[in-house]
């Protein structure tokens, strides 16, 4: 008997901390109610809280922002929360706590599907209403990038397409013209062919014509510009066994394996592209604008970016971007101090700060043709590559709700092909055979 | 688990316990404090381990993505469990992980024995073998990662200086599993070691002495006194690398990230990719309930095989 009660009370206990732990499932009434009236900043009053990734410097640079926000708005009281590693582990557990975040850093392939289980404030009635802010102040691209189902659920803070970086010393060494915006497929091969060389004369390769990072955004831009996919348009269908997206890889790793003009995953082993370009061991990298800061740093070559060359087959090219947003919680309790914020922290401070700095476009087409950002003065001398390619050169990742499947799949199912083990066919069929079970019905 | 429990009983430990008991005078307060300081702990051990233990067997009932509520799902993760290739190949490399550490223990042994010799320097050289066992896998995975570099890795320029043309270890399908299992090697000896060597150093002299005079050389005195005075010391170790070899994640995660392919992916690095990366909650919890079944059944048979092979003095 006093065992029966004992795990009674066990049980008991067990489901009170259980269910005090789980979200609540009637969640608070959601903010409907639109500003008809914009309040004056000193009247807005609230509580925020804000979650944001990033370097200390970035930190700092966030606090600062606050810090300004609340001379104007003195009612508004902010807690920043900065969390360098394991961004996304934090952000859900604090939705899972029942206690989100007010305001937060949300990348548009993560925001699907925190806004299909409607997580996510849509902004489109706050930006309509908002005299100071509107969506053609941005690119179209970003605003397309956080629509989801119709509604917006970020304003971009900035941006990057995938760029062609090459080292202008390698090819004056070989004799050959820099890429520029006809370039195709077949230039940039026998360019690397040209490049690639054994210095030392030991046998091996160390100087390589082309160096890429396997990611989905930069082998996406191939597979875009050759008229191929990673998922149907309507994300139901696995599409990267199509032949124009299997002649974009083959065409990738042919320059790994056929032409040996391209390090493998094995050749690179702990080395990154990145260090493989910025050491001038490669004449050509593929990746997106966050490297220009770094590479400034570079003495021992001349450098520029130009855009990815156009695929011989379809005749075009393509770009994947990346961008990221401040999206707000549907839950805030202060929906209209969380919006003033937001409109701050894009607004002319953090787009004048990211045109200045050496990791990002700005999203506002306005910052991104000042000559903060364009400055001809310091490398890349054509960093208006950046922000040339067309609407329908502009692609995406395809973001499904169950986005960390399709990350697993693409690292690891690729993974043998870009180490040479795996045909391009096999691969692509065990990465659909792996990603279809994962895709919305 | 009856009888692996009464097994138990009637060990020598568990008669040396003694259980402080309310009783009288001197010895009820020091009950009492006994009983104090303890709390922390067992409370601690209930909040962290015991709660969530039991939530993982309710939450495998549901599916859950942690921003919406949980949504009822019966038996389907456990349906889906039965169909999911993927768990099976993590259950194979786990497996394929598991058996690979085990050899690593002879090498402990063989250290154990030798440093129980009246060298010079015996317990630098203890310390030095033990020092793997107190640093961060963090640190470990990381150090290694670089050590089995293809191009200018520590590993493959040691072997190519015999002439062998190293693999490119961690991105090698067939080869990420073999390093994955010799840094576990390198890591675990200091600590099976100093167990062994506290087990070697509990047998009586007076045996030795005795197997000597009967004219045992070395290897006889090793192979029939040393070897079966330190079974039980093996089986402990056995049993602990049995069950923290399944537990495998930190170095995987680190090191190949479950990859080449699913080459390093174990039962636990799949579980984690379930809770956190897919949000699947409910189905990471009928992973975790698999792993339980399957160490708990495999610990009950060693239980049961050890009757054949370890001899208690």
């Amino acid at each position: 008997m006093k065992r029966i009660i004992k795990i009674g009370l066990l049980v008991a206990l067990v489901v009170t901390l259980v269910t005090a732990c789980a979200p609540k499932t009637t969640p608070a009434p959601s903010p409907t109610s639109v500003p008809t009236t914009q309040a004056k900043p000193e009247e807005l009053t609230g509580k925020l809280t804000v979650i944001h990734w990033g370097s200390e410097e970035e930190k700092d640079l966030v606090a600062g922002w606050i810090a300004q926000f609340n001379e104007e708005h003195p009612g508004i009281t902010v807690e920043q929360i900065h969390v360098p590693q394991n961004y996304w582990d934090k952000v859900a557990a604090m939705f899972a706590a029942g206690t989100p975040p007010d305001l937060m850093y949300m990348g548009y392939p993560e925001m699907v599907r925190y806004a299909s289980e409607g997580t996510l404030l849509p902004l489109d009635d706050y930006i309509a209403n908002d005299p100071e802010i509107s969506t053609d102040m941005f690119f179209p691209a970003l605003i397309k990038a956080f629509t989801y189902e119709g509604k917006l659920y970020g304003i971009p803070k900035d941006w990057n397409t995938q760029v062609l970086y090459y080292n202008k010393t390698l090819f004056d060494q070989a004799g050959l013209s820099y890429p520029d915006e006809n370039w195709t497929w077949d230039d940039l091969r026998a360019a690397a062919k040209k490049i690639a060389a054994d210095t030392d004369g030991d046998g091996v390769t160390d100087q390589w014509g082309f160096v890429t990072d396997v990611g989905m955004n930069r082998i996406g831009a191939w597979i875009y510009g050759n008229g191929g996919s990673i998922l149907s348009e309507d994300k139901t269908k696995c599409t990267l066994t199509d032949p124009a997206s299997v002649g974009a890889l083959k065409f990738l790793t042919g320059l790994m394996f056929e032409d040996k003009v391209a390090p493998s995953k094995a050749e690179l082993g702990e080395l990154s592209a990145k260090d493989t370009f910025s050491s001038g061991k490669a004449g050509m990298y593929v990746c997106g604008g966050w490297r220009v800061l770094g590479f400034r740093d570079i003495k021992d070559f001349e450098w520029d970016i130009a855009p990815i060359p156009i695929s011989p087959t379809s005749g075009k090219r393509g770009t994947v971007v990346d961008t990221v947003s401040w999206s707000i919680a549907k839950d805030t309790k202060y929906p209209d101090a969380a919006w003033a914020l937001l409109k701050f922290f894009t607004g002319e401070a953090g787009q004048v700060r990211t045109a200045k700095g050496g990791t990002a476009t700005p999203s506002m087409i306005k910052y991104a043709n000042s000559e903060d950002f364009l400055d001809p003065t310091k490398p890349p001398a054509h960093r208006e590559v950046l922000i040339s390619y067309t609407e329908d050169e502009i692609h995406y990742y395809p973001v499904i709700p169950k986005m960390g499947e399709l990350w697993d799949a693409w690292g690891q199912e690729l993974s043998e092909m870009w180490l040479g083990q795996k045909s391009v066919e096999d691969s692509v069929k065990a990465f659909c055979e792996r990603i279809e079970p994962a895709l919305p019905k | 688990m009856g009888k692996g429990l009464s097994t138990l009983r009637r060990s020598s430990l568990w008669q040396k316990l003694k259980w402080p008991t309310l009783g009288k005078g001197t010895e009820r307060s020091q009950a009492l404090w006994a009983y104090t300081f303890l709390s922390l702990s067992v409370l601690g051990l209930f909040i962290f381990t015991i709660l969530p233990i039991i939530a993982a067997f309710g939450l495998s009932f549901v599916n859950w993505t942690l921003l919406s509520p949980p949504k009822w799902a019966g038996l389907s993760n456990f349906q889906r469990l039965l169909n999911d290739k993927y768990f099976w190949n993590a259950l194979k490399n786990t497996f394929y992980y598991v058996i690979g550490v085990m050899p690593g223990i002879a090498i402990s042994l063989l250290l154990a024995v030798i440093l129980n010799q009246k060298l010079r320097f015996t317990t630098l050289y203890r310390t030095l073998y033990y020092l793997p066992t107190i640093t961060m896998w963090t640190a470990i995975a990381l150090v290694w990662r670089w050590l089995y570099s293809p191009q200018y890795g520590l590993v493959n320029w040691a072997l190519g200086l015999i002439g062998i043309h190293g693999p490119a270890w961690l991105s090698d399908p067939h080869w990420a599993m073999p390093a994955q299992i010799f840094t576990s090697w390198w890591k675990g000896a200091g600590y099976n070691m100093v167990i062994l060597l506290a087990g070697l150093q509990g047998i009586p002299q007076i045996y030795y002495e005795a197997a000597s005079i009967d004219g045992a050389n070395w290897w006889q005195r090793f192979r029939h006194v040393t070897l079966p005075l330190l079974t039980p010391t093996i089986y402990f170790v056995v049993v602990m690398t049995f069950i923290g070899s399944f537990g495998v994640f930190a170095q995987i995660y680190i090191m190949t990230e479950g990859g080449p392919g699913q080459a390093t992916t174990t039962i636990i690095y799949y579980l984690y990719n379930n809770a956190f990366k897919y949000f699947e909650i409910g189905y990471a919890d009928v992973l975790a309930i698999a792993f339980f079944v399957i160490v708990f059944t495999f610990t009950v048979i060693q239980t049961q095989l050890q009757k054949r092979w370890v001899h208690y003095t």
